[in-house]
């Protein structure tokens, strides 16, 4: 190792953004579709998926261990929707990270035989996650609406949420998929942190209703803002503030530059354990 | 292809390549990630090589497996990082490392072509401009709409070769794909890479055929052992190389590594083609497959003594061999060649009727013949082995090659050294 090496794949250079961008989503599109592709439902699983969670999620919670929500109406339907605001946070982040570990070791072809801007592959399951979280949010404001919550104005704010959302999960997928690569028990240990994350981010219950200390520790884990705002907005409960929103990007942003500089520094090593 | 003409296509210097031996992943993620270099054992896959390549040449590079031809290619593809030295690639590289790799199972051969083509650096509106030149050029009907799952290996390729060389690159790697699927595909693809190198783009050729190396490539390069034992002139690396191998096969068995050395255009001496004169009686319709060209039938002679195995006297006898070959009568009249082997494996001399001047002729159904004459027989004792060729009208893609299908067992009533009499005269002053 006397000099440094200097290597700019060529195919790499030259490309501009929106190439990158058409790439992603064609990555991403082709991971949805493959998702439905051959079943008898097609598109409409994108639909009943969380509707069936949510109705199983509801009857456990509510009648088999008999959790109250704190401040809304005792109806089942009051409790599946906060329920249902916070899971499908969740939800996306567990689908994306469950599977991100692999995504880059999965396809040594594209490590080893064409040069391939490897950091894009996490936008398949981002954008897959983004986009179902997009859907869940629809069916929630329609099921808000029927059920006699008055559509407000800010609803519309809600879609500007996946924005920090995407890059937050694409900067953990990156650091995922890179160590992945090298670590080949690294998906079961993920897998083991998503369930722990199921009960440390305030799905089943508000934030507010933990003790400060809770709280203060429930503050760390980045989904906890997401849900907090989703239902701020949905129902209301305290205005969501724009400087939350800013918060919630700029420290998406700062998450995904730290993976993309770990990325950048074994990148070079890929293709010699793969 | 719009760059800076005083630029190399590609420019290294001291390039190298190791692998650490015995490091786990863990400790090899480690030392990236904290840059130190470890104390464990090295390979070294390549070391040292300084190469110039200009916009516009054709390099071949030669060597046995393992000599480091595929690290090099990937080195220059950028999907290896160099451990050591110096590597500049100026222009858009496409690589023929491996047919199809990006392809999805899952998906039709069109959506495929949108995806692999992107992955190949093609540009999204590039794409859709040659979706149907390269729906036309892989040929496999309806399939295209069907998932690649599908699809048959030959079916497969054909797919793979039209997407990669339809992405107008300006260097070309090309790993021993030359000769991708049945017959017709393999000379369309083998035309449409010899058109990419007429339009200026600039190719690295990998193969162990060391006469298509020799055809194509102007300049050549000879890798042994992770190092370049030689580059220069094709005719003057390939003569070095064969060298090397025959010495290298001294210790082994006869005809070990026969692959390793086809065709070379040796002097071509005594050689004798004839064109058969007689008409095909009763013209009919070619019954080939279209664009196949294949030898229907190839027998060797000596003393009016046929058989696989000939015996011949130096000197004496004479050694005919006919050939018959089926050429779908759309394609340019191809050319044939023999190639005459020692027991060791190294040519002893070649003749081919493109070096002839001979042009052969076939009828109206594609079947064609010839004979070659070798009267009184130069050679000397020993054991010989024939090998023939059926080429393209350039000499440079091989349509087929029969190995070996005839040994001559000579001998000598004196005691002449060598592998052959030369035709030589003595005079006393």
């Amino acid at each position: 190792m006397s000099s440094h090496p200097t290597n700019k794949p060529a195919a790499a250079k030259g490309h501009s953004l929106r190439y990158y961008a058409w790439l992603a989503l064609q990555l991403a599109t082709r991971d949805i579709a493959v998702r439905y592709r051959g079943t008898s439902l097609g598109w409409l699983w994108a639909l009943f998926t969380p509707l069936l969670m949510l109705g199983v999620y509801t009857f456990a919670f509510k009648y088999i261990f008999k959790v109250r929500w704190p401040g809304v109406g005792d109806s089942p339907v009051d409790f599946a929707l906060q329920l249902f605001a916070g899971l499908l946070i969740f939800q996306a982040a567990a689908d994306c990270w469950g599977r991100s570990s692999r995504i880059i070791a999965e396809q040594p072809h594209l490590v080893k035989k064409v040069v391939f801007p490897l950091a894009l592959l996490p936008w398949a399951p981002v954008l897959n996650a983004v986009f179902h979280a997009g859907v869940s949010m629809l069916l929630l404001l329609v099921v808000a609406t029927v059920w006699g919550i008055a559509p407000s104005l800010q609803w519309t704010l809600l879609p500007l949420l996946l924005l920090p959302l995407a890059f937050l999960l694409w900067a953990v997928s990156l650091l995922l998929a890179t160590l992945g690569v090298f670590m080949r028990d690294l998906t079961q240990v993920v897998t083991l942190v998503i369930g722990l994350l199921q009960f440390l981010t305030p799905i089943f219950y508000p934030s507010a209703s933990l003790p400060p200390f809770f709280q203060g520790l429930l503050a760390w884990n980045p989904l906890t803002v997401f849900v907090e705002q989703v239902r701020a907005i949905v129902f209301s409960v305290q205005g969501p503030t724009f400087q939350m929103w800013l918060q919630s990007l700029a420290v998406s942003l700062v998450l995904a530059a730290l993976a993309y500089a770990i990325f950048r520094r074994v990148r070079g090593g890929f293709a010699d354990v793969i | 292809m719009s760059f800076d003409q005083a630029k190399p296509a590609i420019h290294a210097q001291n390039l190298g390549k190791q692998y650490v031996l015995g490091a786990s992943p863990y400790q090899r993620l480690w030392q990236l990630l904290v840059g130190s270099s470890s104390n464990l054992s090295h390979f070294n896959a390549l070391s040292g090589v300084d190469i110039n390549i200009a916009q516009g040449e054709s390099i071949g590079i030669i060597g046995q497996n393992g000599a480091g031809k595929s690290t090099l290619l990937q080195l220059l593809c950028g999907t290896l990082t160099p451990s050591t030295g110096q590597l500049e690639v100026n222009g858009q590289v496409a690589a023929l490392l491996e047919l199809g790799a990006g392809f999805n199972q899952d998906f039709t051969g069109r959506e495929n072509i949108l995806f692999s083509a992107a992955l190949y650096g093609m540009q999204a509106q590039h794409i859709e401009l040659h979706l149907q030149e390269i729906i036309d050029f892989a040929d496999i009907g309806e399939f295209i709409d069907q998932p690649v799952r599908t699809y048959s290996s030959g079916m497969y390729v054909r797919l793979a070769f039209a997407i990669a060389t339809s992405v107008q690159p300006d260097i070309l790697v090309i790993d021993e794909a030359l000769s991708v699927g049945d017959g017709a595909f393999a000379r369309k693809s083998f035309d449409r890479i010899m058109q990419l190198k007429q339009s200026g783009v600039t190719l690295l050729f990998c193969s162990h055929s060391l006469f298509q190396v020799e055809s194509l490539c102007s300049r050549c390069i000879w890798l042994h052992q992770g190092q370049v034992m030689a580059q220069g002139p094709s005719a003057e690396v390939i003569a070095k190389y064969n060298d090397w191998l025959s010495q290298q096969a001294v210790a082994k068995a006869p005809f070990s590594r026969i692959e390793q050395a086809t065709a070379s255009d040796a002097p071509a001496d005594a050689a004798d083609t004839e064109p058969n004169p007689e008409p095909v009686p009763s013209p009919q319709s070619f019954k080939g497959a279209a664009g196949s060209v294949r030898f229907t039938n190839l027998k060797a002679h000596c003393d009016d003594l046929g058989g696989t195995a000939l015996i011949a006297r130096s000197g004496q006898s004479l050694l005919c061999v006919d050939f018959e070959f089926m050429a779908d009568p759309q394609l340019p009249i191809p050319n044939l060649a023999l190639v005459v082997y020692s027991a060791d494996g190294k040519i002893v001399c070649s003749t081919g009727t493109w070096i002839d001047g001979i042009s052969l002729t076939r009828g109206a159904d594609g079947i064609g013949r010839a004979s070659l004459n070798f009267p009184k027989l130069p050679l000397l004792k020993g054991q010989y082995s024939l090998t023939a060729f059926l080429m393209c009208e350039r000499a440079v893609h091989v349509y087929e090659a029969v190995e070996h299908f005839a040994t001559v067992q000579v001998s000598q009533p004196h005691l002449e050294q060598g592998l052959f009499s030369i035709p030589h005269q003595w005079q006393t002053i």
